[in-house]
């Protein structure tokens, strides 16, 4: 017969571990446990986080005080199975935090947006396409951003995503459709030259 | 080559193909050291908050108010009565009271009632 008995840090394969028995483990601070974790999320978070900010310099400080606050804190999380949910609302609260205090540096980056007078030789630059693209992101407002983020480029589910932000589906589908039509409105006829450049370079 | 309408909206479909290609930036390598580092040095969390040490009431001297009382109960119980502690009697405030309205008695208050009043 089967006994589930709890991981020790002698016996752990913590990379096989679930996330709730590496939760456990880190609440009882193992930090092999908690690394297991950090490898498992942290891209994601970053990424969240950098999109949220437009890019800036201290997204790699967001994240690292997004995992600190798991840390300092694993009680905080109830269920094992939100915790990527939990995670990434931690990171864009902690973002939006920051840039509420000095909203000036939110709009750094977003400043060139579908600018519709470039040069031919530099729409033929495929890095130009995403530059263009992510100011075109960044330039959304906060909470579809992060919807966009979450669903478009972390592939969570509307239900997970939802949970995440702590909104119903429905609102969360609200913020993705104003989100895409915003992307649709900011790219315009620019969004064509851009599709135009990625085809005539074979994608 | 795809033939792309000029004036319309982009479609969803042309929406999602440039997507594709927004940025996917990565964290930096030394990203988990990092913030390894940074645990070790992190205080261990308590969720109990302490509060802070009150100074220490001699227990006799807490005490004797509660004696004193205590005393006073049993005095006041064994008499029977409280009066000769009081400045006055009731029966001195009654007649202080009507001495100050210039009535003889209360009797002769009953004009004050509400019909009279109005």
């Amino acid at each position: 017969m089967m006994i589930d008995r709890p991981m020790t840090p002698q016996s752990a394969n913590w990379q096989t571990a679930t996330d709730a028995v590496l939760l456990a483990a880190s609440a009882q601070r193992n930090q092999q446990a908690f690394a297991v974790l950090v490898q498992r999320y942290h891209v994601p978070v970053y990424r969240v986080a950098w999109r949220l900010n437009g890019g800036h310099a201290d997204t790699d400080d967001i994240a690292q005080e997004t995992f600190l606050k798991l840390w300092n804190n694993p009680g905080q999380l109830r269920e094992a199975a939100a915790l990527k949910g939990w995670l990434m609302r931690v990171a864009s609260n902690l973002v939006m935090d920051r840039y509420r205090r000095k909203p000036m540096l939110e709009l750094e980056h977003a400043e060139d947006v579908a600018d519709e007078a470039v040069s031919a030789p530099a729409m033929l630059d495929q890095s130009y396409v995403t530059k263009m693209i992510d100011a075109a992101i960044a330039s959304l407002p906060d909470r579809q951003k992060l919807a966009l983020a979450l669903v478009h480029f972390e592939h969570m589910t509307n239900i997970a995503a939802a949970a995440a932000m702590e909104i119903s589906v429905d609102a969360l589908e609200s913020l993705l459709a104003r989100a895409r039509r915003g992307l649709k409105e900011k790219l315009g006829a620019g969004g064509r030259q851009l599709l135009a450049t990625l085809a005539t370079q074979g994608e | 080559m795809a033939n792309f309408e000029k004036d319309t909206e982009l479609s969803d479909i042309e929406l999602d193909r440039l997507l594709q290609h927004a940025s996917t930036p990565l964290p930096r390598n030394d990203f988990e050291e990092r913030l390894l580092a940074k645990l070790t040095s992190t205080a261990v969390p308590t969720n109990v908050i302490t509060f802070p040490k009150r100074k220490k009431i001699s227990l006799w001297l807490a005490s004797l108010p509660l004696a004193a009382s205590l005393l006073l109960g049993v005095w006041l119980g064994a008499n029977g009565t409280a009066a000769e502690f009081l400045p006055f009697t009731t029966e001195s405030v009654s007649q202080n009271d009507t001495a100050l309205l210039g009535t003889q008695s209360t009797d002769e208050l009953d004009f004050l009632t509400e019909d009279n009043l109005s």
